[in-house]
This record gives structure tokens, C-alpha cells and sequence, in this order.
């Protein structure tokens, strides 16, 4: 009607038909519009539920894959070569490293190997994360200084014969002597001795640059003269001034194993050295100067050294994290007596938090008569819910650290859990004792049960399915649960003894190790022990409210 | 006779010593019952008893408006926690702002648009989503979000955004569950009544379902409120810890919670009451927005 008020022309025919087309194009527009709203709306939602999916598989598969899979740039004086039968700075012959097998070890450096003989960490915790009494064995015709604990033999078969019995055991034997420790059952480990020697020059600061590390990469192109100046890596503009080993010597088959290159391809520009004197002398002396040297070698003769980055990747959660104990705060060893405090932590609370959960319960559905008293029992049980974890905390540290004179150790710890978790097994049980049919209580009445046999022996059994799902969501959040238990459970990563001592469990172990930066790899696996009960938790409450009347 | 008068009277008997045992039954139960209001009570009656007397040493406006925390001052101590309760209130609207949106689109596509599998799926993602432990969320926080932070803005990383991102995420779950469960149990006349008139899904769902929904979706809000304002650990490991008043979203931020956590280890005398006090702060906070959520759902067992 409007239009036709509005229309200024007569109405004739052919204005009838326009007016039919274009109030035909009006709808038509109209309708893709309203489609196009509607495809824009279904794209909107579809793609917030796909955020929110994204979202989780990302957190979980980010933890997860650095759970399993370590990979870590890491940055060394040494450079990551190192063979079995390696040249040692205070030995005259070549020498091979031989370890138990039991150490897991699979390489090191000549530092460290230097200190291990000294007997100066006399635990391999240092060096390979394992608690275990380092024991080193040296032959008498050694040369070098050796700690008070180190053990000296005369032959080479004792010696591999104590390293394969001994556990934490490793000893030193000469190159030449490698066919002796055949048929018997030990590690062989390469040593890593060389680093970067480079001239003072190279490290100069100039026009806020300054050389800081060198790559893989970079040190190859370097060795097959593919790079000339320090400023295509880095550095300041300077030219590179690449000093080759003598002939022969160790570093010279490095370098050419380091370079990929073969003895005819080493690139001219390189200066060439007839004795290991001059080959330290030129790459100190010349701008710009490089060379592949031993670490000992460049310490002893002032030299500089550039740092060596390298990415070190591997496996990270392994049997043995779960299976070693804990030392030094974590750095050391596994998780083991902190996954039994998980569980004992876990029992307790159930323990404590089942009967009266299901207790509430049965009273809330069985018994009470709607009116003020359920009122004030469900509003307390809500509010209990809401109450942050923190404010738990500081309760249970009052209440039963303090005022209870309970200490802080795993019983303060699991109370305070229990309070937080009960809200949730007395909601699940309540429903799942709603859900029993009111035919079972009067079958069982009617056989002249009284009401707690009936409770007892017919509701309660055909409500455990629902009860436990809500026991299981209840554990999963105890695992989880890190604030409650700073000031009520405490940090001792040692295996519980009875119920006063501190306990350290995986949540808190968690948060340690991330506060303390002690290791990021150790922290993944732990997030990754976790997060596996997490979703065992899921999986086995989903899998429980099949059951249904 | 007198065989059917002993009868009786053991049966009697019986019956008496059944009738006390359901009564003492019943009253262990509703000792379990109780336990929940108790532990409440005393967790009041505690936090302040622990707290209130802070207030003889430093006044009420300067503990809450102060925006000084130097509790270690020997000479002067000053208590002012007026920066945490910002920092709280900056991080958690801006948790809000975040997730409200999403949660809201997913509880949506759950009840309009998702087929049964899809909803399953979904389920399952939200229930996983709650179910990761905080220290989790905090760690995925330092190593991914802090460093993305870092990267794109500046900075250490550790700022009021890094926390209000994490506890966005945290948040999800509670807002997109009650969402969806208000969408799903309005009534279908609702629905039908608009498409009947001409409306178009789209329409529908956010001109009439929404607006309908209101009350529930505002009640999950507020209770996703109470879950980030009460959130500790990942917010302490990725929002920076500083006692300073936030600046903006990539400032160093410290919650009231944070401040509990901090300073609970070491502290003593008025320092180790502040923090009682600083969590009665919290505490009040929390509740009155659970009393609110009361309020806006009415009785819950209407809706259902």
C-alpha cells in the first residue's frame, strides 16, 4: 500500500508490472541479504568453536610433543665432534673413554671429563641428570692429576672388567689397547675436545656488533672458504683469516670431517702451519684469524674462543623419569617418589572426602524435607564451590598447619583438598541418586527393608556408576590443584614417610621447576605426566555415565 | 497368649532399635551434610578473625585506596593494596573481554547448529578445557604466550595482557557450558515463534534466543568473573609480579591473589595480617559475585 501512496505516476499496466518487478527485486535482494547474514552467522559460530578447539588441541599437543621430544639450542665452548679415540691435553697417547652401562651417557666434553678424573663431581647428576656415584679408574702408566677416589690399575682387562661390574663406574684406557675391552659390556663414549680459536680481533665491538657465537652452518662455510668477511655472520667488517691445522694432526682431520671436504679441496685462501706452535701463533696473531684447536690448548695460551650453537634434540620423558628419585630439587634424577606422594595425596582425599560427600548426598535427596535447613546446606555447598583455591589455602594453613598444630605436610595438605573437592562429589552423587528409580526403594521397602538398608544395599550400589564419575572429576581436580597446597603441603621432593612430613607432589613440582628455571625439559615431561592423568580422568568419567535408568 | 505378648514385645523391641538406629543414621548423615556449611563458617569466621586486626594499626580507606605495598618498611610500613585490586579487575575484565565473545559463539553453535557428533566433540573439548590443571595453563602461558607477547609488543612479556589471555582460556569452559545449557533449555515456542514469523536463523538466534538467554548467559559471566578474580598460579607465573599500579595491558601486574601467594612464605606480624586481610578482600569480592549469580538464575531448579 505505501508504495502505491508513494508511486507519483499514474498507475497503468506497465507500471503495475514494474512495480511488480522491483518490489520482486526488492524481496529478491532482501532474501540474499538475509542468506548471506545467515552464511556470514554460520561462519562466525562455526569458526568460535573451532578457536575454542584449536585452543585446547594446541595447549595440550604443544605440551605433549615437548613432553616427548626435546629440542634445545644450546651454546658451548666446545664444538659437538668427538670421537671414540680422542687426544687428551695431559696424555700423550690417544685414549678412549669407557663407561657402565648403566650410565646414560652419550657423550662429553673434555671438561668435564677432566673433572670427573680430578673425582670433583663425584656424581654424574651433573653431567647427565642421573644420581650415581661417579668411580673413575685410570691404568698406572697414566699421566695426569687424578682425585684421591680415582682407582689406578695395572692392566686394561681389570679395568674394563671393574667398569662393566661397577655401577657409576668409567675409566680412561689407551687408544691402542682397543681391541682388549672387546666381549665385554660397556659404553664407549666419544670426547668432544675442540672448540673455536679466533684472534682478539674477531671479538672487537665495532658499530654495536659484535662476533657472539658461530653455527653449524656457519663454521662449515667458514671451513670450505665459502665466507671472507665476519660481517656475513655477524660480525664486525673484517676479514676472515682462516689458519688450516698441520697436516696430519687431530684438528686437521676434524676440519676436514667438520667441512664435509676432502684433503684436495681445502680452500687456498687458507694459511697452512707446519708445527702446532705456529698453528696457535697465526691464529692469535692475524686479523681475523680462525682455527679449529683444543679447548686446553687455547686456555693454556691465552687464546679466545667463540662460543659453539648447536640444536640438541631427543627424546624427553623417559622410563627412567618416571622411575628414578628425585635429587637436588629436581634437577637430578627422575620424578618417582613425587608420582607415590601424587598418589598417596590422591587416596587421602578420596579417603577423606567420599563418605561425607555421599553422606551430604543421602541426607540432601533422602532425608531432608525441603526448607530452610536444604536451603542453607545448598547455598553453604555452592559457596564452598566458588571459594578460590588460594583462600583454601590460607584456611588450611591457619586452621590445620597452625591452630591444629598438624605441621605442613600431607595430612594439612589432603584436608585442605578435601574441603575443596567435596562440592563436587556431593552435586555428582546427589544426581546420581536422584537418577535411581523411586520402583527400587519401593521394591526394597516393600520386601520390609528399613530406609538405610534401602539406602544402603539398593541405592547407593545402583548410584555408584554416577558416584564415581564424580569421585574421578574430584580427583582429577586434586591432581591438578597447586595453590591450595603451597602453604599446607610443602616442597620435600623425598617419598612421604608418614602423614606430618611434607610432600612435594606433580603440581607443585610443576610450578617449582618453572619458578626456579631449573629445567625446561624436566617441567614439560612433568606437564606431560599431568596432563596424561587429566584426560585418563576424562576419558574414564565419560566412559562411566553411560548408565542411565 | 503370653507366646504372642512375647512376640510382640521383641518385635517392638525391634522395631524401637531399628527406629534409633535410622535416627542416628540420620544424624551422621546430616553431620555430612553440615560439613560444607561449617567449613564455609569457619572459613569466614577464620580469614577475618586473621585479618580485621590490621585495621588497628592501618585505616580502612588507607589499606584500600593506598597505593603503596611497602609492608618490608621498617620505619613506616604502608599497606596499600589499591594496585592489586586494579590489577585484579584489569585482568579479569580483559579475561572477559576476550572469552565472552568466543564462549558465547561456541555455546551457540553447540545448541543451534552443531549436528549430535559435533556436539559430543565439543563436549568433550570444554570438559578438557576445565579439567587442565592451572599450573598448566600457567606454564603454557611463560613458554608461549609471555614470548609471543614479547615478541609482537616489546617488553618482558609478563604483563596484564599474557595473564588476561591465559585466564580467557581458563574462563572458556564455565561461560560456554552454562551458555549452551541456558540456550538449549529455553522453550522451543521461542524459537519456533520467530521462524514462523519470517526470521532467519541468524535472526533468531540474535535477536530472540539471546536476548532470552540473558539472565543465564549474564549468570555464567559473572561466575567466569569469580573463577579469573580468584585464579592463582597461572596468572602469578605470567603476570609479572610487580607491586606497581597497571599502567596499561603490557604492564607488569600483581592481583590480590598473587599478593597472598608472594608474600605468604615470609611474612610476620601486620605484614603476614595484611595478606589475611588482602584475601577477606577477596573473599568479599567472590562471594558477592556468587550471591549475584544467585540472584540472576532465581531458583535453579526453575530453569531445569
Amino acid at each position: 500500500m505505501s508504495i502505491l501512496l508513494n508511486t507519483q505516476t499514474p498507475v497503468t499496466d506497465i507500471s503495475i508490472e514494474a512495480l511488480v518487478n522491483s518490489e520482486q527485486r526488492k524481496a529478491d535482494t532482501h532474501y540474499r541479504k538475509s542468506k548471506r547474514a545467515n552464511t556470514l552467522a554460520t561462519i562466525t559460530l562455526w569458526s568460535a568453536a573451532a578457536l575454542t578447539l584449536a585452543i585446547l588441541v594446541y595447549i595440550l599437543g604443544f605440551i605433549i610433543y615437548k613432553g616427548f621430544r626435546s629440542d634445545n639450542i644450546l651454546e658451548t665452548d666446545y664444538i659437538n665432534y668427538g670421537t671414540i679415540e680422542s687426544p687428551l691435553p695431559w696424555q700423550s697417547d690417544d685414549t678412549i673413554m669407557i663407561v657402565n652401562s648403566d650410565v646414560r651417557l652419550k657423550e662429553i666434553n673434555g671438561d668435564n671429563l677432566e673433572s670427573l678424573l680430578k673425582g670433583k663431581p663425584s656424581n654424574w647428576g651433573n653431567i647427565n641428570e642421573q644420581d650415581l656415584d661417579v668411580i673413575p679408574y685410570v691404568l698406572d702408566t697414566a699421566e695426569g692429576n687424578f682425585g684421591k677416589k680415582t682407582i689406578i690399575k695395572n692392566d686394561v682387562e681389570s679395568i674394563a672388567a671393574a667398569v662393566e661390574n661397577q655401577v657409576g663406574a668409567f675409566g680412561i684406557i689407551p687408544a691402542a689397547d682397543a681391541d682388549k675391552i672387546d666381549g665385554y659390556k660397556l659404553n664407549v663414549i666419544p670426547v668432544w675436545s675442540l672448540g673455536i680459536g679466533v684472534s682478539p680481533t674477531v671479538l672487537e665491538i665495532k658499530d654495536n656488533k659484535k662476533m657472539r657465537f658461530i653455527d653449524g652452518d656457519m663454521l662449515k662455510d667458514i671451513l670450505r672458504g665459502n665466507i671472507s668477511n665476519w660481517q656475513e655472520i655477524g660480525g664486525i667488517d673484517l676479514p676472515i683469516t682462516l689458519v688450516i691445522p698441520p697436516a696430519g694432526s687431530y684438528e686437521y682431520n676434524a676440519y676436514l670431517e667438520l667441512a664435509g671436504i676432502s684433503e684436495d679441496e681445502l680452500p687456498d685462501t687458507g694459511i697452512s702451519t707446519g708445527n702446532p706452535a705456529e698453528y696457535i701463533e697465526q691464529i692469535n696473531k692475524l686479523d681475523g684469524g680462525i682455527g679449529i684447536i683444543q679447548i686446553t690448548a687455547a686456555e693454556a695460551n691465552d687464546m679466545k674462543t667463540l662460543k659453539y650453537q648447536y640444536r640438541k634434540t631427543g627424546r624427553n620423558i623417559q622410563m627412567w623419569f618416571l622411575f628414578e628419585e628425585p635429587k637436588r630439587a629436581g634437577r637430578v634424577g627422575g620424578v618417582s617418589s613425587i608420582i607415590i606422594n601424587t598418589i598417596y595425596m590422591v587416596l587421602l582425599t578420596v579417603l577423606f572426602s567420599t563418605p561425607i560427600g555421599i553422606g551430604a548426598a543421602v541426607y540432601l535427596t533422602e532425608y531432608a524435607k525441603q526448607g530452610r535447613l536444604v536451603k542453607i546446606i545448598r547455598l553453604g555447598t555452592e559457596t564452598l564451590a566458588g571459594i578460590p583455591s588460594i583462600i583454601f589455602g590460607l584456611f588450611g594453613f591457619i586452621v590445620f598447619v597452625d591452630y591444629m598444630n598438624l605441621g605442613i605436610g600431607l595430612l594439612s595438605g589432603t584436608l585442605t583438598l578435601t574441603l575443596m573437592i567435596l562440592p563436587t562429589i556431593v552435586r555428582t552423587s546427589e544426581e546420581a541418586i536422584k537418577a535411581v528409580p523411586r520402583s527400587f526403594r519401593a521394591g526394597s521397602l516393600a520386601l520390609g527393608a528399613g530406609k538405610w538398608q534401602t539406602i544402603y544395599k539398593v541405592v547407593i550400589p545402583a548410584a555408584a556408576p554416577g558416584i564415581l564419575t564424580g569421585v574421578i572429576l574430584a580427583v582429577g581436580r586434586a591432581v591438578g590443584e597447586t595453590a591450595a597446597l603451597l602453604f599446607t603441603m610443602g616442597f620435600d621432593y623425598r617419598r612421604v614417610e608418614n602423614l606430618n612430613t611434607s610432600a612435594r607432589v606433580l603440581s607443585t613440582h610443576l610450578y617449582q621447576l618453572v619458578k626456579e628455571g631449573i629445567s625446561f625439559d624436566r617441567a614439560f615431561a612433568t606437564a606431560t605426566i599431568l596432563i596424561v592423568i587429566v584426560l585418563a580422568v576424562n576419558v574414564l568419567s565419560t566412559k562411566l555415565v553411560v548408565r542411565k535408568y | 497368649m503370653i507366646n504372642t505378648d512375647k512376640k510382640k514385645r521383641v518385635m517392638e523391641k525391634a522395631i524401637k532399635n531399628r527406629a534409633r538406629k535410622e535416627k542416628s543414621v540420620e544424624i551422621v548423615l546430616l553431620i555430612c551434610a553440615l560439613v560444607s556449611v561449617i567449613s564455609v563458617l569457619f572459613i569466614s569466621v577464620f580469614i577475618f578473625g586473621e585479618g580485621l586486626p590490621l585495621f588497628k594499626a592501618v585505616s580502612v580507606g588507607d589499606f584500600l585506596f593506598g597505593t603503596d605495598w611497602a609492608p618490608s618498611n621498617e620505619e613506616n610500613p604502608r599497606y596499600g593494596i589499591l594496585p592489586f585490586i586494579v590489577g585484579s579487575i584489569y585482568i579479569t575484565l580483559g579475561a572477559l573481554l576476550l572469552a565472552v565473545p568466543i564462549g558465547i559463539m561456541t555455546a551457540v553453535f553447540m545448541a543451534e547448529i552443531a549436528d549430535k557428533r559435533a556436539v559430543e566433540v565439543m563436549r568433550s573439548v570444554v570438559q578438557l578445557l576445565a579439567g587442565i590443571p592451572s599450573v598448566i595453563y600457567g606454564f603454557f602461558g611463560v613458554i608461549v604466550i609471555s614470548k609471543l607477547i614479547r615478541e609482537t609488543f616489546g617488553g618482558t612479556g609478563y604483563s596484564v595482557l599474557s595473564g588476561a589471555i591465559i585466564l580467557a582460556i581458563m574462563v572458556l569452559p564455565t561461560i560456554i557450558n552454562i551458555t549452551e545449557v541456558t540456550i538449549t533449555s529455553l522453550p522451543k515456542s521461542i524459537k519456533e515463534g520467530s521462524l514462523a514469523l519470517g526470521g532467519t536463523r541468524w535472526q533468531t538466534i540474535f535477536k530472540v534466543q539471546l536476548p532470552a538467554a540473558k539472565s543465564g548467559i549474564i549468570a555464567g559471566v559473572v561466575l567466569a568473573m569469580g573463577r579469573a578474580l580468584g585464579e592463582t598460579m597461572a596468572v602469578l607465573m605470567v603476570a609479572g609480579n610487580a607491586p606497581i599500579m597497571p599502567t596499561g595491558p603490557l604492564s607488569k601486574v600483581r592481583t590480590l591473589t598473587m599478593n597472598i601467594v608472594t608474600d605468604m612464605g615470609y611474612a610476620s606480624g601486620d605484614h603476614r595480617t595484611a595478606l589475611f586481610t588482602t584475601s577477606i578482600v577477596l573473599f568479599l569480592f567472590i562471594l558477592i559475585l556468587n550471591l549475584s549469580v544467585n540472584i540472576i538464575k532465581g531458583n535453579p531448579e526453575e530453569i531445569a
